[in-house]
């Protein structure tokens, strides 16, 4: 049973220039404890597809589709529970840990009022906890830094106490939005690594958003590529590499460096920008970057299909790679 | 520590010049015999009343080089002596201290009025920038900054003390009860440039900051609408508006000349003006000190206020 | 995540507010100040009008008193019916316009033109002379603005003439310090370093490169300051030290407004006067202020 099912998610900016796409037609689910990747570029529509589960859009955004939670339909909450839901049920890590925190509030304070507010718990309680969940997230010295402010943390520290903070109510879904494109490489993996750890310690479910495919090879259960506000591709994670159906999926491999490679190899970016968002869908958005695009690619949207070896396995492309590609019968 | 000194060195050296600027202007404005002693100033030798004349010129050391006169006031002061009043030889410190709490009172009501008022107003506009109770808030609030006090104060009083007999006509000394009653017209003409003034910059700083990371991460823990804007938007904020709280100061003291004139409050305000008009030396020259120190006063402790609010500023600046 | 334009504050959406102007508009500067611009110039250009007209115009002798009945309300030949002796108050108002106008516009002009100078100078020149200035200009400043007016003019004398210079000198300190806040943002500009070193005369530089630069924005604030000095000379009438005999708008306000029996009986005599005050000051203000806006954003294309 999925904790959480997102159905034909549509997001649309009404700006005063026309409206914008950010997301069309995106479906996935995540069931408990499950960690699932979002891959894709800036653009792509991954973080607006999380906040729009969160609530965070603002008014001038129009939502389509269906997110159930638990029973619940996401996007219209009944009052009581609403009040109670984020920061309770599920809840988010932002990108930039040095812009996540209030600059005038002390860590202790930040951390210790979503389980005042939520849980009504006594302010004992609560500083018992924070030092709880700071010893969870591997900050030494729990009890001096409650006292700290912000600015007296690493960005790697940071991270971790917002990380701390949204695990605060113990939630059933934990979503990460870029949680280490703004830290150094050394601190990326440490984070990466503890969020892997806390998901199976804590039987909590993930949703880890990147634009770094190797991020999410060997720490999710499943991955979903976005490209211009569309899916690409969605699959189990060692499906997603071992039998990578769309070109857009297969690109992004290429570019992730690899120890492996041989020294003196040209790194493969794929050429061409982002497509424009303010233009209705009607084609596949990465036909203009794409290797294999034909006519058809620009004239028309390729339709979600499974690949002939997984049901579990589907891709929007008409010249698919891989087994796909047999079915297809083009290439 | 040392850059606080600095700051107070350059705060006393202000003072000093203010108080020469207006002991040079005072000198200047006519002769201080004439104040002191009338026309019998004009007594000439072998005139009876020249003595008068000597001994006005000696107690007041009235032919000493005016910088030495200058010195022996600033001596004075320091010791707490501000000298006579020209008129009826009173001790200027009574009058300072008779007139001045009722002043200081004022503008105090003033500013807890103009904050009052300005902060829930700010929060409730940010809170919905450009939407239509913003539009008609940001016209109201410029209009309010362009009413002169002159012109404030007649509209006030025609309408709640004289149309609507809400609020009494003149100034109530019974005790402290009556005496914020009386004082809150003339307070409120005081505070109205102040709340816009107020209004609007806390609202800018706090658009500002409602766009920063750290508040979309308190709305995503399911913290409420109100926690978000007064417990975590409001601190960051106010740092523009405090700037200005403690400048307006100046502004207010001009101000609350006007209101007393006006209003016929027994304060500070109205005894300076009365004072410059007759070139009461002593008593303008005090007010003038008192004020300045006042200033310097307000504004060092909004300094410390910064570094309160935000830990990252030391006081060290 | 790409910030998206749009408009409010939604808490926690980290919207970008308001789609800012295009640094390119197309549109006219005329259209680019909008039609409050232009209604705030047009009560401006009545007013200074008629009181420029006042003499030849078929308004009753403003120190006449009985023209109409003691605070007699508004009526056909009164508009603006008549103040406790009887006088008529719209052609008090209009000849009250007269001073208050013509002290505002010396006293922008005077302060403008040396507290823009020196603080132009300052600001270019930098060394000690800048330090004195700013020193000059700081102590100014931390005087309480009205009473160093009062000592001021209690100095110099009370004509129009006086009063204006007074108000001119009150003016230089702020106009100044702005001037040479602008100053010192230029002259740190490339074009301005550039032309240093093309070896171009401090006077060349001044006049060709900074000047302009400075002017502009000043010239907005030109109009502000306007309705300041209105508003000062006006306190100063209020309290009975203005114009000696001079019957500016202060005065009138405070001649109609202070008695209880008098508002009680003939509110009139000093709202509508008030009202006129009001209302120039706002256009003052918003005019000023639309210029600021519009003319700074121009600047961005540096």
């Amino acid at each position: 049973m999925a904790l959480l099912d997102v159905e034909n998610l549509a997001v649309t900016f009404n700006t005063p220039k026309g409206p914008v796409y950010a997301v069309s037609d995106v479906s996935f689910s995540v069931s408990k404890g499950e960690a699932l990747g979002i891959v894709g570029e800036s653009g792509s529509g991954k973080s607006v597809t999380v906040k729009s589960l969160m609530g965070l859009l603002p008014r001038t955004a129009t939502i389509d589709g269906t997110a159930v939670y638990d029973g619940f339909d996401a996007f219209n909450l009944p009052s009581d529970r609403k009040k109670h839901f984020y920061g309770v049920d599920v809840a988010m890590v932002f990108q930039n840990p040095m812009t996540s925190l209030n600059p005038v509030k002390r860590i202790g304070a930040q951390l210790t009022e979503g389980m005042r507010f939520h849980r009504k718990l006594s302010r004992e309680a609560a500083k018992g906890r924070a030092i709880e969940l700071l010893d969870i997230v591997r900050i030494p010295d729990a009890a001096k830094r409650l006292r700290q402010y912000p600015h007296e943390l690493s960005g790697g520290m940071r991270q971790r106490v917002v990380i701390a903070m949204a695990l605060a109510n113990d939630p059933a879904l934990l979503i990460a939005d870029e949680p280490t494109t703004a830290l150094d490489v050394t601190v990326q993996r440490d984070i990466l690594d503890l969020l892997d750890g806390l998901r199976r310690d804590l039987d909590m479910a993930l949703i880890l958003i990147t634009h770094d495919l190797g991020v999410v090879r060997d720490r999710t259960d499943r991955i979903v590529v976005m490209y211009g506000g569309r899916l690409m591709e969605t699959a189990p994670t060692a499906t997603v590499f071992s039998d990578t159906a769309h070109p857009y999926t297969e690109s992004l491999q290429r570019s992730i460096p690899d120890m492996s490679t041989p020294r003196g190899t040209r790194l493969d970016p794929i050429p061409g920008s982002p497509p424009d968002l303010a233009v209705a869908p009607a084609a596949c958005p990465f036909a203009p970057r794409c290797a294999y695009a034909t006519d058809e690619c620009t004239s028309a949207l390729p339709p979600l299909k499974p690949t002939p070896l997984s049901a579990d396995h589907s891709y929007a492309c008409f010249h698919p790679r891989g087994s796909a590609a047999e079915l297809a019968g083009s290439m | 520590m040392k850059v606080v000194a600095q700051r107070l060195g350059q705060m006393i050296l202000v003072v000093l010049a203010v108080t020469f600027l207006a002991f040079a202007a005072m000198n200047l404005l006519g002769d201080p015999l004439f104040n002191i002693l009338g026309p019998v100033a004009a007594a000439e030798e072998g005139d009876p009343n020249y003595s008068m004349v000597v001994e006005a010129r000696e107690t007041y050391h009235l032919d000493d080089p005016f910088v030495v006169r200058y010195g022996r006031w600033l001596g004075d002061v320091a010791t707490g002596d501000f000298g006579r009043s020209f008129k009826n030889q009173q001790n200027v410190r009574t009058i300072l201290a008779d007139k001045l709490p009722v002043t200081v009172l004022l503008m105090v009501y003033a500013q807890v009025i103009a904050v009052v008022i300005s902060v829930p107003w700010a929060l409730w506009t940010a809170s919905r920038a450009y939407r239509l109770g913003d539009k008609v808030s940001t016209v109201v609030s410029f209009g309010l900054l362009g009413i002169p006090v002159f012109a404030l104060v007649v509209v006030l009083f025609w309408l709640f003390a004289v149309r609507w007999e809400i609020f009494p006509t003149r100034f109530d000394d019974a005790d402290l009860g009556s005496r914020l009653w009386s004082l809150f017209l003339p307070a409120v003409a005081l505070a109205t440039p102040l709340i816009a003034t107020y209004q609007r910059l806390l609202r800018t700083d706090l658009i500002s900051t409602l766009q920063e990371d750290f508040i979309a991460v308190a709305r995503a823990k399911g913290m409420s609408r109100w926690h978000v804007l007064f417990r975590h938007a409001l601190r960051p904020s106010l740092f523009s508006m405090l700037t200005v709280f403690g400048i307006q100061t100046g502004a207010l003291i001009g101000g609350s000349i006007v209101v007393e004139q006006y209003f016929g409050i027994p304060g500070i305000g109205r005894a300076v003006i009365e004072a410059i008009i007759r070139d009461d030396f002593p008593l303008v020259l005090a007010v003038v000190v008192v004020v300045s120190v006042i200033f310097v006063l307000v504004n060092f402790l909004v300094d410390l206020l910064y570094s309160y609010l935000d830990p990252r500023v030391s006081f060290d600046g | 995540m790409a910030k998206v334009p749009g408009i409010s504050t939604d808490l926690g959406s980290n919207q970008v507010v308001e789609v800012p102007a295009d640094l390119g508009d197309e549109r006219s500067v005329a259209r680019q100040l909008g039609w409050g611009f232009w209604l705030c110039a047009g009560w401006l250009a009545l007013v200074v009008i008629l009181a420029v007209l006042a003499p030849i115009l078929p308004l009753a002798d403003p120190n006449k008193t009985a023209v109409g009945g003691r605070l007699e309300g508004p009526r056909s030949g009164l508009w603006f019916g008549a103040d406790s002796t009887g006088r008529d108050v719209f052609s008090l108002t209009i000849w009250g316009a007269r001073i208050s106008l013509l002290v505002g516009l010396i006293a922008i002009v005077v302060g403008f033109l040396v507290g823009g100078t020196v603080g132009i100078l300052a600001g270019y020149f930098r060394g000690w002379f800048d330090k004195i200035v700013s020193f000059i200009f700081a102590t100014l400043l931390s005087f309480p603005a009205l009473i160093l007016a009062i000592l001021i003019t209690t100095l110099l004398g009370r004509t129009v003439f006086w009063i204006s210079i007074s108000l001119g000198i009150l003016a230089i300190a702020p106009v100044g310090r702005l001037a040479r806040a602008q100053t010192l943002v230029f002259a740190e500009k490339d074009f301005v370093v550039a032309a240093r070193i093309l070896g171009a005369s401090d006077r060349r530089i001044l006049t060709r490169e900074l000047l302009p630069n400075v002017v502009i924005p000043m010239s907005a604030l030109a109009l502000l300051g306007m309705g300041i000095a209105i508003v000062a000379e006006g306190t100063l009438a209020f309290l009975g030290i203005s114009v000696a005999d001079g019957l500016s708008w202060g005065k009138q306000i405070f001649d109609a407004g202070s008695r209880a029996t008098d508002l009680q009986n003939g509110p009139h005599a000093a709202l509508f006067p008030i009202g006129v005050v009001f209302l120039t000051v706002l256009a003052l203000n918003y005019a000023g202020d639309r210029l600021r806006e519009v003319f700074d954003a121009k600047e961005l294309a540096f």
